[in-house]
């Protein structure tokens, strides 16, 4: 299946993947001095509750996109850039049970994610708050995604892994339910506005440019606030379209004046162009305006998200896969 | 000659269109700031930060709130009470492109 494929489906229905972070357990009386010491947030949930925030490296820049969820007394930290081993580190004499090594991840993702997991758990799935979770005998059930759809993470025992991905598939078929490729996901992040860090190339940058500040508090003492702190953050990431093509790292000018830079570009999956994020510099990092150039060509900044998610119409309470067909999609078909 | 002062250039459209959105965008992050008594300053709202779920985790009663608000200051209707588009309020951006529209 090609890309767009992938994409039409998380965006039409529900799609499966195998995501690989890095997930500990942490416990103990130690626990939330660690995770206070390392995590830019407040580390201050209710039991079930999540919370998404960053990892800050010790020069202020982003290095993970970071779940922490509240478990009773122990914590759930869940890292996407960063390997365990490097994650257990940082947190120093907290007691960390490396659950990477024990347990797989999938998720389900889409309009339709919330049917095919009631198909699975009619009594836990339906009505799960976003960024919450809950445990369904060995399975721990995550309402969350970056795909501005709904979206669940299942973490499951290595063992029963397999089984489970099966048998999601099996129940999903209805919907037209399949594995998805790590690249659609990737796509689904950038029209959202979700991290995606892989994407950025390389490329480092603080919470203030990426338009993170609501995953930090500002002024916490952290692992990369110093670092933070120091740095000048005179740039903003800031979406656009485009009719022509554009390579990432080509500059962005406005009347001839050099503004910024393309950071992220790919062709667009609902119709004809291409769409991304630049790096601006603050100034003109506003989207809605149609007269900066690319060597020459005219962009147009625009709103994040870049899609009109098919989930902001579909009610769990009312709507069942019977109803699909009226319901309104972001591209055509 | 003495005491003249030199005016300032005016800006091209361009920059007054970027000017004029940077505006809206920071008024409306102070409306919410100062509506929903948020304990944050202006700019520490980003422009697409989400508004509600995760980001500033807003809920339907600050919404109403929000909407009224907004309406208020730009006496318009930013919201149809029927027919809502919910994809108006999902951040500071997707409100200043709706208020760009019922200005054209």
């Amino acid at each position: 299946m090609s890309l767009a494929d992938d994409v039409h489906l998380l965006r039409r229905s529900v799609g499966l993947s195998r995501p690989r972070a890095a997930v500990v357990r942490v416990t103990g009386d130690g626990a939330v001095p660690a995770l206070d010491r390392l995590l830019p947030c407040d580390v201050w949930l209710r039991d079930g509750q999540v919370k998404p925030t960053v990892l800050l490296a010790s020069d202020g820049t982003v290095e993970a996109d970071v779940l922490l969820a509240c478990d009773g007394d122990d914590w759930l930290l869940s890292a996407d850039g960063i390997d365990p081993d490097a994650l257990i580190a940082l947190l120093g004499d907290a007691d960390v049970e490396d659950l990477s090594a024990t347990h797989a991840q999938l998720a389900i993702d889409g309009p339709f994610a919330w049917a095919l997991l009631g198909a699975w758990d009619e009594a836990g799935a339906i009505g799960l708050p976003y960024l919450t979770f809950y445990q369904q005998d060995d399975v721990r059930v995550t309402r969350a995604g970056r795909t501005g759809e709904f979206g669940y993470h299942l973490l499951v025992p290595t063992a029963r892994a397999d089984a489970l991905g099966t048998e999601l598939l099996a129940l999903g078929e209805r919907f037209g339910a399949r594995w998805v490729s790590p690249a659609a996901l990737a796509y689904c992040a950038l029209e959202n506005g979700f991290l995606d860090l892989p994407s950025l190339g390389g490329a480092r940058l603080d919470p203030r440019e990426l338009q993170l500040q609501w995953r930090i508090v500002r002024g916490k003492h952290c692992r990369g606030a110093d670092g933070l702190a120091a740095r000048a953050s005179s740039r903003r990431t800031t979406a656009f379209r485009s009719v022509t093509e554009v390579a990432v790292g080509s500059r962005v000018a406005c009347e001839g004046r050099d503004i910024g830079e393309v950071l992220v570009v790919a062709p667009d999956v609902g119709g004809p162009g291409f769409l991304g994020l630049l790096l601006l510099d603050r100034d003109f990092a506003v989207a809605g305006i149609d007269a900066f150039t690319v060597g020459g060509m005219p962009i147009c900044t625009v709103s994040i998200p870049m899609v009109r998610n098919r989930s902001l119409y579909v009610r769990p309470q009312r709507h069942t896969w019977a109803d699909e067909a009226a319901l309104p999609l972001p591209y055509p078909r | 000659m003495v005491g003249c002062a030199v005016p300032e250039p005016t800006p091209s459209p361009v920059h007054a269109a970027v000017a004029r959105r940077a505006a809206l965008v920071r008024e409306l992050a102070e409306i919410l700031v100062h509506t929903l008594r948020l304990r944050i300053a202006p700019d520490e709202i980003d422009p697409d930060a989400p508004l509600f779920g995760a980001g500033l985790q807003l809920d339907s009663i600050d919404s109403v709130e929000i909407v009224v608000a907004i309406e208020e200051a730009f006496r318009i209707t930013l919201v149809d009470r029927q027919d809502g588009d919910p994809a108006v309020l999902r951040t500071l951006n997707t409100l200043a492109d709706r208020l760009d529209e019922t200005r054209r």
